[in-house]
């Protein structure tokens, strides 16, 4: 794991349900015992990360594990500061159009506009937006400066969303369609915009456009792009430096899947679509695997003596045949995935199924210890 | 509570969501199949997931077109920007009009500043396949929604909600007036949830019920536990596994038994706590050995499937949803 979290930002991507969130945890605690101060962000409103470091809640206020939670839990506690904080989609916006704004008559308007309480939740690739804003407020941050911060992402169907999310929203909100179409009317936001809508010169687009939305709603929208305008070089210019941290040699990109084939198969899928977009993938984390030992003959033969003198015998066939059918899934994982780190020349971490469904430090610990070495290819 | 089991899975509309790799795909494609092999007329709608359910059936990749792939069951697979496209086309009817204004380049970006205007979009299109007709019949006797996992499912169906009551009056607001409706009817529509028997997915099982009736206004339909130790040990087993592993602590076999009985365990406290906090019925589909794969991997499912509904309704149902398949 050493060059893993030599990177300075961690991005952990994947899929749903593959043990993303529990993976950046444990990387986070395994940095804070480098003794490098860590921060864990995620945009997971499910409280699993809160779950798994043992707080009761995480919030957008960063939040200290305390030695003691690992005390308690029988760990010896990190060498340095390790922190968690949970990012608020709507609370972020606000914040960013707070900071950032420079007329506050405006900004008010801004606030109060119908369509950016819309925006600022439901647009898609906002909630990716904002943890790249986060990402890199944590990163050039002079005060109480991070060594590490490990960001946990929504799942995701393709693991370019958050490349792609600053490009999006700055397209979204600065355009020059939105401004040819929009921006001379939005100067007199107000009563009667709809009409003055209507009757500008790009009218037949508006019109036409409006017979699917209404009038009404162009009409919030141009004063909700008129609203953005003060703040559209402060985007542009934090947009340009989210994706060149996002490109640089301070970023690494952990993809996170399943042990199985299907899970193989998504990793790579992330991984080359990363690739191609010149993002830096530092390693693979494999979940869930199966757990299988090899055994022998005398094996077989101790259990049968240890069975019949239990008086059941009768359990040995089907206890040999689910060691064996657990070792033959392994074995067939284990091979998967050396080849996978060939193919991509990444180190490959796999991290069998628990027993237990990681909700505290110790679960971390287990999973932590499953990430010491990646497989050799 | 059997007559409800079934009377869900007979509802025209039904919305399959769920944790992220609990498998509500293949749970939705199963349910789909089962239909479609009833003779009901049945549409597989996926959202913007291309190769999902039709990769998990053997199929080519659903468009945005429904496709018949075998009898009586359709896969299309919804796009934000093919729903838009067909929702313009829809209202404006003349498609050279479409093409000036909408592949306006200009416009095209424009489009995609209107918040959720995709998945707006995309809920409309699922909507009017289920009120569609051909020749003065309904297209689809059952729409089967392959929804995304827990919050973006709610995100998604709630979007016609929030759009009726935040838009000012215009045909977008009544549209969504429109699809809301047919969401909330629950005689028309329900939501199948499906969880795993392990804590995380149970969590988001239970905040996805609750949700769905607060947030969506949707009828809750059936649940299913997803990937149940088929073949488990008895407590007398158990016990014995426990005792030899005490005495022989590094067996391998042992280790491998002892594992499985304390996964065996963890899950049937999950199931218990899911099932005492759920106002749904939950339904058990086995862990098969291979992940289901095909029409006939999926068959395996709903022989299960059939066999729990048909064991809550007495022999006679039994003995027809053995030869159903």
């Amino acid at each position: 794991m050493a060059d893993l979290l030599d990177t300075r930002c961690v991005v952990c991507v994947g899929p749903g349900g593959v043990g993303k969130t529990s993976t950046a945890a444990a990387l986070g605690v395994e940095s804070a015992h480098r003794g490098r101060r860590t921060v864990v962000l995620t945009i997971d409103p499910a409280r699993r990360l809160a779950n798994a470091l043992g707080l009761p809640e995480i919030g957008s206020v960063e939040r200290d594990i305390p030695g003691e939670a690992f005390e308690a839990a029988g760990i010896e506690p990190p060498e340095a500061r390790l922190s968690a904080l949970m990012l608020d989609i709507k609370e972020a916006w606000d914040d960013v159009v707070e900071r950032h704004h420079p007329d506050p008559e405006a900004r008010q308007q801004l606030l109060d506009n119908r369509m950016y309480r819309a925006l600022s939740t439901a647009l898609a690739g906002s909630q990716e937006y904002m943890a790249m804003e986060k990402l890199h407020q944590l990163a050039v941050r002079s005060e109480d400066r991070l060594d590490c911060i490990l960001l946990d992402t929504p799942p995701a169907n393709h693991a370019v969303d958050f490349l792609e999310a600053p490009h999006r929203i700055l397209d979204a909100l600065s355009n020059d369609a939105t401004r040819w179409l929009l921006e001379p009317l939005a100067n007199h936001s107000g009563r009667g915009f709809g009409r003055r809508l209507l009757d500008a010169g790009s009218g037949f687009f508006v019109r036409t456009i409006s017979r699917l939305t209404g009038t009404d709603m162009l009409a919030q929208l141009a004063e909700l792009l008129q609203g953005f305008q003060g703040m559209l070089e402060g985007f542009r210019s934090r947009a340009e430096a989210v994706q060149a941290l996002l490109r640089s040699a301070d970023t690494g990109f952990v993809v996170v899947a399943g042990s199985d084939p299907d899970g193989v198969q998504q990793a790579e899928a992330f991984i080359e679509r990363l690739r191609l977009r010149k993002a830096r993938v530092v390693g693979v984390v494999l979940n869930r695997g199966h757990d299988g030992r090899p055994f022998g003959s005398e094996d077989v033969q101790s259990l049968r003596r240890a069975l019949e003198a239990e008086g059941h015998p009768e359990c040995l066939e089907p206890w040999v045949a689910r060691a064996r059918s657990e070792l033959e899934r392994a074995e067939g994982e284990v091979e998967a995935a050396q080849a996978l780190a060939q193919r991509l020349e990444l180190p490959v971490w796999r991290v069998p199924e628990l027993e237990e469904d990681v909700h505290d430090l110790e679960g971390l610990e287990r999973i932590r210890t499953h990430l010491a070495d990646p497989l050799s290819a | 509570m059997d007559a409800g089991a079934e009377s869900s899975l007979e509802r025209r509309v039904q919305v399959v969501s769920g944790k992220g790799g609990v498998g509500r795909t293949t749970v939705a494609a199963a349910l789909a199949l089962r239909c479609a092999r009833q003779g009901a007329k049945t549409l597989l709608l996926e959202v913007d997931a291309p190769d999902s359910a039709t990769r998990l059936l053997g199929f080519e990749p659903a468009r945005d077109e429904p496709r018949e792939v075998i009898d009586h069951l359709w896969c299309c697979n919804m796009t934000p920007a093919g729903s838009v496209r067909e929702y313009a086309l829809m209202v404006l009817r003349f498609k050279a009009l479409y093409r000036v204004v909408f592949e306006n380049r200009l416009v095209k970006y424009l489009l995609r500043s209107i918040p959720s205007l995709g998945e707006f979009t995309m809920a409309g299109k699922f909507w009017f396949h289920t009120v569609q007709t051909l020749d003065g019949v309904p297209r689809f006797d059952r729409v089967i929604l392959d929804a995304p996992a827990t919050g973006h499912a709610i995100t998604f169906l709630a979007v016609s909600r929030v759009v009726a009551e935040l838009t000012p009056p215009g045909p977008m607001k009544t549209e969504a007036s429109k699809m809301a409706a047919m969401i909330e009817d629950p005689k028309n529509t329900c939501m199948h949830v499906v969880a795993r028997p392990e804590e995380m997915p149970v969590n988001e099982a239970l905040e996805l019920e609750q949700a769905a009736v607060e947030r969506v206004g949707i009828a809750l339909g059936l649940g299913f536990l997803n990937r149940v130790e088929a073949d488990p040990f008895t407590p007398q087993q158990a016990d014995l596994v426990r005792r030899l592993s005490e005495s022989h602590p590094e067996h391998p076999i042992l280790h491998i038994a002892r594992l499985r009985c304390s996964r065996q365990a963890r899950s049937e406290r999950e199931a218990e706590r899911l099932r005492s906090n759920s106002r749904m019925e939950w339904l058990e589909l086995p862990d098969l050995p291979e992940a289901p794969r095909g029409k006939d991997g999926l068959r395996e499912l709903n022989d299960a499937l059939d066999r729990q509904l048909g064991a809550a309704e007495g022999p006679a149902r039994n003995a027809g949803g053995a030869a159903g398949g």
